[in-house]
């Protein structure tokens, strides 16, 4: 039952013909879990909750990083270090106190996300790496859940439903893990602010949509947006006749291997835990761009960024331990590939997992 | 008559093209446009991608879809 208040807050939706207090109703009694609370988490999350989606659930085990700001529109300043779910929430509270709020602070696993999705209606893909992508669709084929995906690669966008009402699954689209060639993210290929802002609320709306069951939902067809010359184009997909998931699926079981992106021969070679080696004997390379945070400050570490790989590898000794650095251990692996493969280096490694206040701490005790 | 390849995400980028265009032999009905992408651009070996006949995602196409649009479409993770 919609209090005196909440038929204030929502009076312009409810005058929508097929919405009205009964569509506000369903929207209030509904479950909705967001997974990253990122670039298109943010807009998604504003404006689910403006609409009256009665539970949000938000995964992220992430912290607010500045370079974070110009896209993910929830944080601010004096957010930086929070953890993303939390302030997402606390944020969202202030724009609709209406509704429940439920925070996982936590990073989605093949071990935790059977629990948390469990309790809700519909799933909101707003992550930014494959791993997670493929485990929450598994998990939405398990518990039988709508999933809203959304993706995007410098100014173009991918936006889909999937298993809804039986309809395709994200594995109909990609069967399994694309290759290391074919894999890129937001900290390594750049991002404009507006595109996730647009593709997060393209998810928000197709949610809506399914709640109320009005609309058209985006299940069946794989739209793609072109933000520089505005172009739409739709491809229709059609359920796999494969047996997809005989292999992936137990009896509510997920098997965690099989959500690790599978390491090729060089990756199992080349990439090190930090906690296994003794740092003082390598050269550290930064291969992040200057302007990333946050700035290693210790005499041991060279910034060489990848974009400049080829004119500044000089800088990188030929001789001696070597070891790569960047964000996430994506783009110190393919830093490697290119000092093994155009310039000869062998002795070359890349940290697994990427930079962490862990390693930041260990650096700094060198 | 030929078909028009369009490339999208990261392989338009890889290749430095958004589009080309093919002229496809069809000694056979059914021609698999996947291994037929590759061999004209073999840096697409090593790349995940699906691909789209006419705005329909399938593998193979036909004599009857001369002059159809081919649309070669990577995953995307960003977010």
């Amino acid at each position: 039952m919609l209090t005196k208040e909440e038929l204030q807050y929502y009076d312009r939706q409810m005058l929508l013909e097929p919405i009205g207090v009964v569509g506000q109703e369903k929207l209030k009694q509904s479950k909705v879990l967001i997974i990253g609370a990122g670039g298109l988490g943010c807009p998604a999350l504003r404006y689910l909750a403006s609409a009256g989606v009665g539970t949000l659930g938000v995964v992220d085990f992430d912290q607010v990083s500045v370079s974070n700001l110009h896209r993910q529109i929830l944080f601010d300043f004096d957010d930086v270090k929070k953890n993303k779910a939390e302030v997402a929430i606390t944020k969202l509270k202030k724009v609709n106190p209406f509704i429940e709020y439920v925070a996982y602070p936590v990073r989605l696993s093949a071990e935790n996300s059977i629990d948390i999705f469990e309790g809700f209606d519909v799933v909101v893909d707003c992550t930014d790496n494959y791993e997670s992508r493929f485990l929450i669709n598994d998990v939405c084929v398990l518990l039988n859940k709508p999933l809203v995906y959304g993706s995007i690669f410098k100014f173009e966008a991918q936006i889909s439903v999937f298993n809804w009402q039986n309809g395709p699954t994200y594995r109909c689209l990609f069967k399994d893990f694309p290759s290391s060639e074919s894999t890129a993210d937001c900290n390594s290929s750049g991002v404009v602010g507006v595109l996730p802002g647009i593709v997060g609320l393209y998810q928000a709306n197709e949610v809506i949509k399914m709640i109320l069951g009005i609309g058209e939902v985006l299940s069946g067809k794989l739209m793609i947006f072109n933000s520089l010359n505005n172009k739409v184009t739709y491809f229709n997909l059609s359920k796999s006749q494969e047996n997809l998931y005989d292999d992936l699926l137990g009896e509510k079981k997920l098997n965690p291997e099989k959500y690790i992106r599978p390491c090729t021969l060089s990756d199992s070679i080349y990439e090190v835990d930090y906690e296994l080696i003794d740092l003082s004997n390598f050269q550290i390379i930064d291969v992040r761009e200057p302007f990333e945070l946050p700035v290693l400050e210790s005499d041991m570490v060279v910034n060489v960024p990848l974009s400049e790989l080829t004119e500044l590898y000089s800088q990188i000794n030929r001789h001696g331990n070597v070891l790569l650095l960047c964000k996430s251990g994506a783009r110190s692996m393919k830093a490697l590939d290119i000092l093994r493969d155009q310039f000869g280096y062998s002795n070359v490694k890349s940290v697994r997992g990427g930079i962490t206040d862990e390693l930041i701490s260990k650096l700094l005790e060198v | 008559m030929e078909n028009e390849v369009q490339f999208y995400g990261m392989i338009a980028e890889k290749l430095g093209i958004s589009k080309t265009s093919i002229l496809i032999d069809f000694k056979v009905e059914d021609v698999n446009v996947r291994d037929l992408i590759m061999d004209s651009y073999p840096l697409l070996k090593a790349m995940t991608f699906q691909i789209a006949i006419n705005n329909v995602i399938k593998e193979n196409i036909s004599s009857a879809e001369v002059g159809e649009i081919i649309a070669i479409l990577p995953p995307f993770a960003g977010g």
